[in-house]
């Protein structure tokens, strides 16, 4: 008998995301502010938009997370007290921290639970009694941890303790990746990453000879689905889902996935095949690249590098859009993100229950005209749909 | 200023002692990442230095799990600490471990990852306080910190700065070994030697810009990737004792032959531009000091999106989300503060910059019935604002 659910938590790189990741069933949400995260390219949150979905989260009983996760120079540092005791103000529930510095000035400015990010690669036991002392609550520990050592070092230190469970690797020790700063000029451990690590490079060696150009550094992605119990055996406070630049789809049905994979084996105690089949095939058609499961059960080596190219050359949901209106038997207005036309195969997907296929059919514009063809940017009257909500995800599988 | 440098042997020691150093750096192979000593010279080298005068300091800068830290502690036990000077430490679990296990003995901190400011350096080194005493004698900073920064630190930290003088510049460091994981491919896996020494070098490029002639290394302790230029303040001599860096180091360990001792100490000692010219010409590699004079990696960060279209909190009201030429723009009213109103005065920031200006005219539902007002997450439909487009973010232009 399970006594008690990690909790799913998911990205939220935008109000739009957040929305989605909380609707379909994530617990929290971790986000950035317009400073002092990893994610320069990333939409990021006014004081506005955190006020409202601090809002919204905590309306749904869930949890807000602002990540404070880069390595600030002084001149950076110098701004963030005010923002500690802002998001203080606005009530968010924690913040992700790696740099010393980050973690004691809002300490110091704050009463909020700090949460160390991967970015501090805390690897050990000895690393999380440190970081205890120095007012940590909550370890994220380093991708490099296999389940079996998280339980010894939650064990150990008393803390809780946040895994990865899904979404993009590094290939190196978190924080020990500067590539871009000297390559780009763009410092990636505040925020400028430039992937570098995803290029594909020849190697020549020590003799002179080439070898064709491969993805040597670039990472698989990781898929802790199966590994579920795992995380249940070894009392993971949190599994948390990389994906802040992803869309609202991708951070919508990854939560669904693992919010129905978490209380499926709270209740069953088992993951049932026919499920994880299920979910699976839902997994394969989000945006991924190779998945493998990390290093959750065997330590980082073989297998971690990609072999083949970019994304997987198979099929995929299309993002066709967000409800954004349901008018009582009347329509569901659908903000589109990407085209479709008359008579494709769609699906709503609801926050909870199988989804909703139908034929596109009687499409009409915003103001009820009639239209063969959803162009983006657009906003469309699908029929109505029983059950749909405002934020539901519409997709539609689509062959490469 | 002092100098320190790495000694790999009895003779390499006694070249440094000639010239002039008073601390070596000892790198255990277990220990270190570029380290290739086993306990035993460790052992005679440390009691050697010291029989000479000169500091022997033991090299712990890998960074480990669990099961790495369990191997490493073995390693611990088995060193003759009486011999060694002090120990430098990046992992913080390495950091605490020495401060449990090895009471008294001095610390040098690696803080070359992250620690881009005096409030984290301040911190961890004030962790070591033991009994009113500091443990930390040292710490290494970033080569990423501008002169001003060093030299800032140098002025408030209480403990001996020291930075990289020449030296490979260190990109990505992972455990996982990504040479050897392409196996298949690379035929000088295949020999027993390279194996055994668990030592496989390449070099990787891409045809990215900049992304070329990067060295790579592979050994037990995973991989690790370096710059095509090696770090070079050795023409910046004065400077640096102008700042009063307390100390510098030298690392050739990636190279065959180690630089002329003699000679370093020579420029070391009475910097001249010739001196230093001649020295760095005749280093095996081009040099670069990098960031030493300025830092700019946030400054193309504004380049990462389009902040045209970024939120502002300030009179916000929505986004354009549809247009339909000639007849309707349509509004999201996206503020939770402010609504759409007829008459209302409004300012438009279009994806591609352009700042348009309209008054309210016309205001319609959906159903394209007049209304006077459309509330927080309804549409509105407004006159056609000509070279207005999706996308665009709606402020209220303020009274007065």
């Amino acid at each position: 008998m399970m006594t008690r659910k990690p909790e799913v938590l998911s990205p939220a790189g935008s109000l739009d995301k957040l929305r989605a990741a909380l609707g379909y069933g994530a617990d929290a949400v971790y986000l950035a502010g317009q400073k002092f995260g990893l994610r320069s390219a990333a939409d990021n949150f006014t004081r506005d938009e955190l006020e409202e979905g601090v809002a919204f989260a905590h309306s749904r009983k869930a949890k807000v997370y602002v990540v404070l996760n880069s390595f600030p120079h002084e001149s950076d540092i110098e701004s963030l007290p005010s923002f500690v005791r802002e998001i203080a103000h606005l009530g968010v529930d924690g913040v992700i921290a790696s740099d010393l510095g980050v973690i004691t000035v809002v300490s110091r400015e704050s009463e909020l639970p700090i949460h160390l990010s991967t970015q501090a690669s805390c690897l050990n036991e000895e690393s999380g009694q440190l970081w205890k002392k120095m007012g940590v609550t909550r370890l994220i520990l380093g991708r490099e941890v296999t389940l079996e050592d998280a339980g010894k070092i939650k064990r150990a230190t008393g803390l809780e303790v946040e895994l990865f469970i899904h979404g993009s690797m590094c290939m190196a020790y978190s924080g020990n990746c500067t590539i871009s700063n000297f390559t780009r000029g763009r410092d990636s451990n505040r925020g400028g990453c430039a992937q570098s690590c995803r290029f594909s490079y020849t190697l020549e060696d020590t003799e002179g000879k080439t070898y064709p150009q491969q993805f040597f550094m670039s990472s698989k992605d990781l898929m802790g689905l199966d590994l579920l119990p795992f995380f249940f055996k070894e009392d993971i406070d949190s599994i948390k889902i990389e994906g802040r630049m992803r869309s609202p789809l991708y951070a919508g049905l990854i939560s669904r996935i693992y919010r129905e994979a978490v209380d499926t084996y709270f209740e069953k105690g088992e993951l049932p095949q026919e499920r994880l089949i299920q979910w699976h095939q839902e997994l394969l058609y989000l945006p991924h690249r190779q998945y493998m499961e990390g290093n959750l059960i065997i330590a980082a080596d073989q297998g971690s590098t990609l072999d083949r190219g970019i994304f997987d050359d198979q099929p995929h949901f299309d993002f066709l859009g967000i409800v954004r209106k349901v008018e009582l038997s009347r329509y569901v207005l659908l903000e589109v993100r990407t085209a479709f036309q008359e008579g494709d195969e769609i699906e709503l997907v609801p926050f909870k229950g199988d989804g909703v296929r139908f034929k596109a059919n009687s499409l009409l514009n915003a103001v009820g005209s009639p239209i063969s063809q959803a162009r983006v940017t657009s906003l469309v009257r699908l029929p109505y749909i029983p059950g749909a909500q405002v934020g539901n995800i519409i997709r539609k599988l689509a062959q490469s | 200023m002092k100098w320190v440098a790495y000694a790999r042997s009895y003779e390499e020691l006694d070249l440094l002692k000639e010239a002039g150093v008073s601390e070596v750096l000892l790198s255990h192979s277990q220990l270190s990442r570029l380290g290739n000593l086993n306990t035993l010279e460790i052992n005679h080298l440390a009691k050697r230095a010291k029989s000479l005068d000169i500091r022997p300091v033991l090299e712990w800068d890998v960074l480990m799990t669990g099961q790495e830290f369990s191997r490493a502690s073995q390693i611990l036990g088995e060193l003759e600490w009486e011999s060694i000077s002090a120990v430098r430490v990046q992992d913080p679990g390495a950091y605490e471990w020495i401060l449990k296990e090895r009471e008294s003995l001095p610390i040098q901190l690696i803080l070359e990852t992250g620690n881009r400011n005096l409030e984290s350096i301040q911190r961890w080194v004030d962790y070591g306080i033991q009994d009113g005493k500091r443990r930390v004698e040292r710490v290494v900073v970033s080569i990423e910190l501008p002169q001003a920064r060093i030299a800032q630190m140098i002025a408030e930290l209480p403990v001996e700065v020291e930075i990289l003088g020449l030296g490979p510049i260190l990109l990505l460091y992972t455990p996982r070994h990504l040479l050897s994981n392409q196996r298949n491919d690379f035929e000088w896996m295949t020999r027993q030697d390279e194996l055994a020494r668990h030592r496989i070098e390449a070099i990787a490029s891409s045809d990215q810009t900049l992304h070329a002639g990067f060295r790579v290394l592979e050994n037990q302790h995973g991989t690790l990737l370096f710059h095509a230029k090696d770090y070079c303040l050795l023409d910046q001599i004065p400077e640096l004792h102008e700042i009063h860096l307390g100390v510098i180091r030298i690392d050739y360990r990636l190279e065959q032959c180690p630089p002329s001792f003699k000679e370093l100490g020579e420029l070391l000692r009475d910097p001249s531009e010739e001196r230093s010219q001649r020295f760095i010409e005749s280093h095996p590699k081009k040099v670069t000091r990098c960031f030493f004079k300025a830092n700019a990696t946030d400054v193309l960060f504004k380049k990462l999106k389009n902040i045209e279209i970024q939120r502002r909190d300030l009179d916000y009201v929505g986004d354009v989300v549809e247009i339909s030429r000639g007849q309707y723009t349509i509004i999201h009213v996206l503020s939770q503060k402010l609504s759409l109103t007829l008459g209302q005065k409004l300012k438009l920031m279009t994806p591609d910059r352009q700042k348009l200006e309209c008054e309210i005219l016309s205001l319609k539902d959906l159903d394209e019935r007049p209304v006077d007002r459309i509330a927080s997450g309804d549409f509105g439909l407004i006159q056609y604002v000509k070279r207005a487009t999706p996308g665009s973010s709606v402020y209220q232009v303020s009274q007065g």
